[in-house]
């Protein structure tokens, strides 16, 4: 049971995750979403949205190895599952129907979200 | 930049607000970015570490992380800001569900709190109103207040020649030197209505040496005050303007009356500045010294000026003061080379007004009066607290075996006592909020009794950061020292034995004994509060019964104005002639007179003189004395009694002999066992005018009911010019407040111009003297009843319940054939050992307040150690003691012995 489409936001980090494969961790998702889109976000708002995605079954989590640079502390390693891959192939989906004969933006940005 | 590290608070912040298991890997995210960024830009990365720290995303991801799984491997939740937050959460919530589920027993701990607490928050608001508060002026410590000191030592006003003086002869330590003193006019408010106002006359450098500046407008500067300064000029005091012109700024610049005439208000003062009179009762308005003879001609030469010096940059305060020493030396040696005759000392008294909180000399009372207002609503406060640990204690007792199966659980005694601990802050912030309402309750009420004084004085009482401060304070200390005694009790309990129930009653014998301090604790602190306020009853009861020397009951007193008449000198004698004439025309009047000072006034007028064959007093030239003018019929009017010679009669007017009437102890202190009557006072130090004395009267009070009898002068009121300011007390054959009325009627149809602020009776006149005894007896009995009330209270329920506890004992000797008289006796014997110790202490302790209160002269007229005041208490407080054993022991002794004993 598939709980829904992601949200924008919630698109984004999945697919930042997604890109990221085996070094998903919060801080570098924050930097994928920022250098991609050009926009910036606060870490918690990341945050926020990795725990939500992995409440709703959509990312998993483990603790890697403490590094000096982090303060000693453990990165949490999110890896994207299944279920949010179908979930974010049914938002684009979703999204082209509706722009479907609809003419395409010059920037070509369509998609990135408004 | 070796290794730089996010900010600490921010780093702090994060920490309280993160759940454990998610604290560490976004701390790790945003240090490894700060690190990162701190490379290059150590600011920014700082800047932008801090608005991670604080993103409001962050309390979403608090909510959102609830109910995580966590991830294999993660640490069990162990995060400090984390752990502490929520078991903390989750006591009080456990405490509140625990209170809802015994009403009972919270309702009378929070009300017995908030009946502690409210007292304290009353009387705390009023001291701190009066005490507590700044003067508004910039740096007090540098401003010096001066004085002219009296041969005792007290500090009294000034002349204007003192100014001077300073202002000459100190300029090395002071950059300015203001000169002020106080007075009342009648304002016309802005709806032509007329009321009268305190105010300050000020010279032009006053708020300059203030250090204040104009909220609205602008100060007064010393042009304002310079001699033929143009139009007369008013500064506004915040509060008239806001409660009168409704802070309307327009007010700038427009004219309002004064006394009749007009004054342009150029500015508002501040809020935070109330003038000197004190901080707590504020100044209405401020005009220049120049100006004053407009409001009031006859005062200039008068010497009631306050001087205040600001201390130069790089000069000590203790330096200006030694300087004002040393002038005031100087001026009295030359003084004396001029006259070596001269027997007086010139002295003046420096303090720095940081120092200060009203006035040097009454800062000792004040001080006093509200420590023994404090020292007795916080022994209200004691006796609630016990009331509230009694009640911990029983409810302890009670939840014994619930301890006993939590620590069996497993919970740790730590937990336990955090537990209650939380349970008592609980409590007490319930108290402590309704003890607030309460308490500002009472101020509001106190408040709204006017102290009966020629000048309306609004004293501003609030609710300010301090009495919150106080309050709450107060409530957290109660809660936490009566609380955790029982916490600490009732975890020491032996685990087993409790469950096996072994412990179910005899383990409450060893806190029989906590619990009997508790109740005799009680006892003492009431009797001694009880004592307290049945002294001061007393002492208000024998001021009422104090004979003053004249009839208080019957008069008429009106205080008449003629100065906004603006009479030539001939036209004022005739109108004080013709209202004479037309009062004593009135049938309804059967005795009028006329003074310009009327006993207990708190007005003062001196003469000075010389006794022929008496020498003056030590230390000064020649005897002074306070005066009074009177018309014919004074005595009588007044019912002070003639006992020798006789009283004025018409031939005393202008032009022949001058003559007075003397007091008893006037006379006694001149011409003792002889009579008075034909001896001669020197007025003027060449001999000529001498007064002759016609007569001797009665004793009257003149300053205050305390006083020991005064030596005092009368004089014919037609030998001097007609005065201004007059009051006409009249006695006749209807109700004083009519006779008023009637007075005020016929001065008005001599002539409609003047004024009277106060048109009463005698005991309307005399409502300041007996304001404070009145309302320390008040406030006392309040305080005392409260005391008692609690103590019945909790007497009455740690009695009851320690009984209770002792069914199961009881039913066992009565099913082994006690008789029930014994078993009851039993149990009154040792009820009765406690209430006799708590007496003992309270008697004891009384005897330590009264004889205490015995050196102040807080007392009029009683005996500080009073046997019934000293019995009356203690003996109402073993009654309801008595009863609260007896009572209960009777109906645990009617129990029948087999239930008895299946009780817990």
């Amino acid at each position: 049971m598939p709980p829904g489409l992601p949200s924008d936001f919630e698109q984004q980090v999945l697919l930042a995750v997604w890109r990221l494969g085996d070094g998903a961790y919060g801080a570098s998702v924050r930097t994928e979403i920022e250098e991609r889109t050009g926009r910036t976000v606060s870490q918690g708002a990341v945050y926020v949205t990795l725990v939500r995605l992995e409440k709703k079954g959509w990312l998993r989590s483990r603790l890697a190895d403490p590094t000096p640079v982090r303060g000693g502390r453990a990165k949490r390693l999110f890896r994207i599952l299944p279920e949010a891959v179908e979930g974010l192939r049914a938002a684009r989906w979703a999204m082209d129907r509706l722009w479907e004969g609809l003419p395409e933006p010059g920037s070509g940005r369509a998609g990135a979200g408004r | 930049m070796t290794d730089p590290s996010p900010p600490r608070a921010a780093r702090l912040l994060l920490r309280t607000l993160l759940p454990g298991h998610l604290h560490d890997s976004l701390a790790g995210d945003l240090e490894e970015r700060f690190r990162a960024h701190a490379a290059h830009d150590l600011r920014a990365a700082r800047r932008a570490y801090w608005r991670d720290a604080t993103s409001p995303t962050l309390l979403a991801l608090r909510r959102e992380s609830r109910g995580m799984h966590l991830p294999p491997g993660s640490p069990p939740d162990a995060g400090p800001g984390d752990g502490m937050a929520r078991s903390l959460a989750s006591d009080l919530k456990f405490a509140l569900r625990t209170l809802r589920k015994s009403p009972g027993f919270t309702a009378v701990a929070v009300l017995s709190l908030a009946l502690g607490i409210g007292p304290n928050t009353a009387i705390f608001s009023l001291v701190n109103a009066v005490l507590f508060q700044e003067w508004g002026v910039e740096e007090p410590e540098m401003l010096i207040d001066i004085y002219g000191l009296t041969d005792d030592g007290s500090h009294f006003f000034n002349s204007y020649r003192n100014f001077e003086l300073i202002e000459e002869g100190a300029s090395d330590v002071f950059e300015g030197v203001a000169n002020y003193s106080f007075l009342s006019v009648r304002m016309e408010g802005a709806s032509g209505q007329t009321e009268v106002v305190l105010g300050e006359m000020v010279s032009g450098g006053y708020f300059d040496v203030m250090g204040v500046d104009a909220a609205l407008g602008r100060v007064l500067v010393p042009d304002d005050d310079a001699e033929g300064a143009g139009r007369p000029v008013v500064v506004l005091g915040h509060h008239y303007w806001q409660t009168r012109y409704g802070s309307d700024p327009s007010i700038v610049g427009r004219e309002i009356r004064m006394n009749g005439r007009p004054y342009t208000v150029v500015g508002v003062a501040p809020e935070s500045f109330r003038g000197r009179f004190s901080p707590a009762v504020g100044a209405d308005f401020w005009v220049p010294l120049q100006t004053y003879p407009h409001i009031d001609p006859p005062k200039l030469t008068r010497g009631d000026f306050t001087i205040s010096g600001r201390v130069r940059d790089g000069v000590e305060p203790g330096q200006a003061i030694a300087a004002v020493e040393t002038l005031a030396a100087r001026e009295d040696a030359e003084r004396q080379a001029r006259n070596p005759e001269r027997r007086s000392r010139f002295r003046l008294g420096a303090v720095q007004l940081s120092e200060v909180r009203l006035h040097p000399d009454a800062d000792r009372l004040v001080t006093a009066m509200a420590a023994l207002l404090l020292v007795s609503v916080a022994l209200v406060l004691i006796v609630a607290c016990v009331n509230l640990a009694g009640f911990l204690l029983s409810r302890a007792a009670e939840r014994r075996k619930e301890m006993a199966v939590r620590v069996a659980m497993g919970a740790g005694r730590r937990a336990i006592v955090r537990q209650l601990i939380v349970e008592s802050m609980v409590v007490a912030t319930l108290g402590g909020v309704l003890g607030l309402a309460l308490g500002q309750l009472a101020v509001r009420a106190l408040m709204s009794i006017e102290p009966p004084l020629p000048v309306p004085v609004e004293i501003e009482v609030g609710l300010d950061a301090r009495v919150l401060f106080f309050t709450a304070g107060t409530a957290m200390v109660a809660a936490l020292v009566f609380g955790l005694a029982p916490a600490l009790e009732s975890t020491r309990a032996p685990v087993a034995a409790t469950l096996r129930d072994e412990a179910g009653s005899s383990g409450g014998r060893r806190k029989v004994g906590v619990r009997g301090v508790l109740v005799a604790s009680q006892m003492a602190l009431s009797t001694v509060l009880l004592f307290g306020a049945v002294l001061f009853v007393r002492s208000l009861e024998a001021a009422g019964e104090m004979d003053l020397g004249f009839a208080t009951r019957t008069a008429a007193v009106v205080d008449v104005e003629t100065g906004p008449a603006e009479f030539q000198p001939e036209e004022q004698a005739s109108y004080n002639d013709a209202l004479m004439r037309r009062l004593q025309a009135q049938a309804a009047i059967t005795g009028v007179a006329f003074t310009n000072r009327m006993p207990l006034d708190l007005g003062t007028r001196n003469i000075a003189f010389d006794v022929p064959g008496v020498d003056p007093p030590p230390n000064a030239n020649r005897w002074v004395l306070e005066v009074a003018r009177v018309t014919e019929e004074y005595f009588d009017a007044m019912g002070i009694e003639l006992l020798d010679g006789r009283v004025f009669w018409e031939a005393d007017r202008m032009g022949s002999d001058e003559v007075a009437v003397i007091s008893q102890a006037g006379a006694n202190r001149f011409w003792p066992g002889e009579s008075a009557v034909g001896r001669t006072l020197l007025p003027n130090p060449d001999g000529s005018d001498a007064i002759t004395i016609v007569g001797v009267v009665d004793n009257a009070k003149i300053w205050s009911l305390g006083e020991s009898p005064r030596p005092y002068l009368y004089r014919p009121m037609a030998q001097a010019s007609a005065p201004q300011a007059f009051t006409v007390v009249a006695t006749g054959n209807l109700p004083p407040g009519e006779l008023a009325a009637l007075v005020r009627t016929e001065a008005l149809t001599v002539d409609d111009r003047v004024f009277m602020a106060d048109v009463g009776t005698m005991d309307d006149h005399l409502g300041y003297v007996f304001f404070l005894p009145r309302m320390a007896a008040a406030m006392l009995s309040l305080v005392g009843v409260l005391a008692l009330v609690l103590a019945c209270i909790g007497l009455y329920g740690m009695v009851a319940y320690s009984v209770s506890r002792r069914t199961r004992e009881m039913g066992i000797r009565l099913a082994l054939g006690a008789d029930r008289a014994r078993v009851v006796g039993m149990v009154l014997k040792g009820g009765g050992a406690l209430i006799a110790t708590g007496a003992a202490v309270g008697i004891a302790g009384s005897i330590g307040l009264g004889s205490a209160l015995g050196t102040t002269s807080f007392l009029l007229g009683v005996a500080a150690l009073d046997p019934l005041s000293l019995l009356a208490a203690p003996l109402l407080l073993a009654t309801v003691a008595v009863l609260a054993t007896y009572l209960p022991a009777r109906r645990a002794s009617r129990v029948d012995p087999v239930r008895a004993l299946r009780t817990e």
